[in-house]
């Protein structure tokens, strides 16, 4: 209760506006017998609708997962013929598929996410991506990045610019990243936090020890743009050291992250409860680049899968109510081969799969316009088709869920192809 | 005056301390990425910007400073072996206290200013420091004073 009122981002006004929405919402809830268990969660849910809460977190699977083998077309025969080693069996036997509507099917690692399927709160887009013809990981991250396929010069990245145009007021740990440097999607003229992986995220900088800080407080206490820089990289490092550290003891008994994704994710969501002012986080992870012994139920796809599935659904756990509020997209920038090659694994192809998972998403449904896996339906005859433009649900989601308005979504995403109208009830209003 | 890119802000402050010729590169490449600008590593062909605007920013503040106070305490290993393996963490993060030897092996060519060195240091970057400058040089104690000309706002300029 406490924190919510002291965090600086709320104005009492909107505390009070809160609360009075809360009485009500509160009255609705105790009548249908569900039970306030403890302050947090007052805080928590006195914020819920609140538009400068809206969150999007999203996980970038570098070197282009094979999407085919995540949301698997086990109703298509083309898929089995394509993959005679490598495709997911179809849903009852063994290492089967865990069907999701007749036609597509999760590959079995993903299971931890299946509840989620089931409550309405995970969608996929299929055969989405970027319409840029390269097969290149590093060009087509980039643009996947900037958000302009094809342009080169772009000098910063989509997310950067969200962060530019989110309604509401801005904190100074508006945007995280996870990783050991800020990535092309978050550079710009937005700052961004960054949080190193596991156990380094809470090894302190020179500039943390308290004699140096007091020594360089006094040198940018001004009121110039490096005096101001430096204000806003202290207040924003000062709030995450602190909240890690906690988070460290209390959670982790500080022992360092064993598992990778799932511990980092968790961290997220834990500091998002703490410090709900969080709108934008961004992670990458690597090992999709499947050319040699991909693996089918198991093996070297699956045992990724695995820790990406548990780490998300952890983090939908761990977020409470503000899950309501929060949407995750995990993207890759390719897909791969409908064909698998001659070393058990499939090389660089198209279109792809995206994830989309949270509260405010119309889920158990995957959308898109299916084109289909016969020779002549495929992209240059061995690829999945783009039938949706990775642009497109993203932009759906900045509108309904982010608040932001047509302008400003061209800003973000300019010149990118007209609707198709696939996508357009992805989000929950 | 421009608002030095992180490469120059990291040759010159090698330059200002006059470390001899160092043998391992990497917590310089290291540096420099974690500003935002990692040598080769622009993914478009018009190469990096050279404005503030491209690189002043607070995370990038902060790994300059940290990064001035790690070179001017004598704590980068430039004068170790080359291609030695730190541990994947960026080379900005002091080890933690607990772990076995991570105070010596940075303490590996050791190029700790003395208080007559700052006196040659501000002789090289040249041109007069502003009162707040002096004024906080004065008010820390002298094992920071090098830091804090590496990190000052009249050093960040060229």
């Amino acid at each position: 209760m406490v924190k919510a009122v002291e965090d600086n981002t709320l104005s009492a006004m909107d505390v009070m506006f809160d609360r009075r929405a809360f009485m009500r919402r509160a009255a609705l809830l105790s009548a249908a017998g569900v039970v306030m268990l403890s302050p947090q969660a007052w805080a928590a849910r006195a914020l819920i609708g609140d538009p400068s809460r809206k969150r999007l977190v999203l996980v970038f699977l570098r070197g282009a997962i094979d999407g085919l083998n995540v949301v698997v077309p086990h109703g298509e025969p083309n898929y089995y013929e394509a993959r005679p080693t490598l495709a997911i069996p179809r849903s009852g036997g063994e290492g089967g598929v865990l069907d999701l509507d007749g036609f597509f099917g999760l590959h079995p690692a993903l299971a931890a996410l299946e509840p989620q399927w089931r409550d309405g709160a995970l969608a996929f887009v299929h055969a989405c991506g970027s319409p840029d013809r390269t097969r290149s990981h590093f060009d087509a991250q980039d643009y996947m990045e900037s958000g302009t396929p094809g342009v080169k010069r772009t000098a910063d990245g989509w997310m950067n610019r969200v962060q530019a145009a989110l309604p509401g007021k801005r904190g100074p740990t508006c945007a995280l990243s996870f990783g050991a440097t800020i990535p092309h999607i978050l550079s710009g003229r937005m700052p961004c936090a960054n949080i190193p992986l596991g156990a380094a995220a809470v090894r302190p900088l020179p500039l943390d020890r308290p004699i140096v800080e007091t020594a360089f407080d006094r040198l940018y206490r001004g009121n110039d743009p490096l005096s101001n820089a430096y204000q806003e990289g202290r207040a924003a490092r000062a709030k995450l050291m602190a909240e890690l550290e906690q988070d460290m003891s209390a959670a982790d008994n500080g022992a360092p992250a064993p598992n990778g994704f799932p511990n980092d994710a968790r961290r997220l969501a834990r500091l998002i409860v703490r410090d709900p002012s969080i709108r934008l986080a961004f992670f990458a992870l690597g090992g999709w680049d499947t050319h040699v012994n991909q693996g089918s139920s198991k093996g070297q796809l699956a045992s990724h899968l695995t820790p990406l599935g548990d780490g998300l659904a952890s983090f939908a756990a761990a977020l409470g109510p503000h899950y309501q509020e929060t949407v995750i997209v995990v993207v890759s920038e390719f897909g791969r081969m409908v064909r698998e090659n001659g070393n058990a694994g499939t090389d660089h192809g198209h279109g792809n799969v995206m994830w989309l998972m949270g509260g405010p998403v119309r889920g158990r449904k995957v959308y898109g316009a299916w084109p289909g896996l016969a020779t002549k339906q495929l992209y240059q005859e061995r690829d999945l088709a783009v039938t949706t433009d990775f642009r497109e649900p993203i932009a759906t989601l900045l509108r309904v869920h982010m608040g932001l308005d047509g302008t400003q979504i061209d800003q973000v995403f300019p010149s990118r192809p007209p609707p198709t109208g696939q996508v357009a009830n992805l989000i929950r209003t | 005056m421009k608002f030095k890119t992180p490469y120059d802000y990291v040759i010159s402050s090698m330059r200002a301390i006059g470390v001899p010729d160092i043998t391992n590169y990497r917590p310089l490449f290291g540096a420099m990425t974690l500003m935002g600008m990692p040598p080769y590593g622009h993914e478009t062909p018009d190469g990096y910007g050279n404005t503030r605007e491209a690189w002043l920013n607070p995370e990038a503040m902060m790994m300059r400073l940290s990064f001035a106070t790690a070179l001017s305490q004598g704590h980068l290993p430039l004068l170790a072996p080359p291609f030695e393996e730190y541990g994947s963490g960026p080379v900005l993060r002091v080890k933690s206290k607990g772990s076995a030897g991570g105070a010596m092996r940075y303490a590996v060519g050791s190029q700790k200013m003395n208080p007559s060195s700052v006196a040659e240091l501000m002789s090289a970057i040249g041109g007069d420091l502003s009162p707040n400058t002096r004024d906080a040089i004065e008010a820390a104690p002298a094992e920071l004073h090098s830091a804090l000309i590496l990190g000052s706002p009249e050093f960040m300029m060229r």
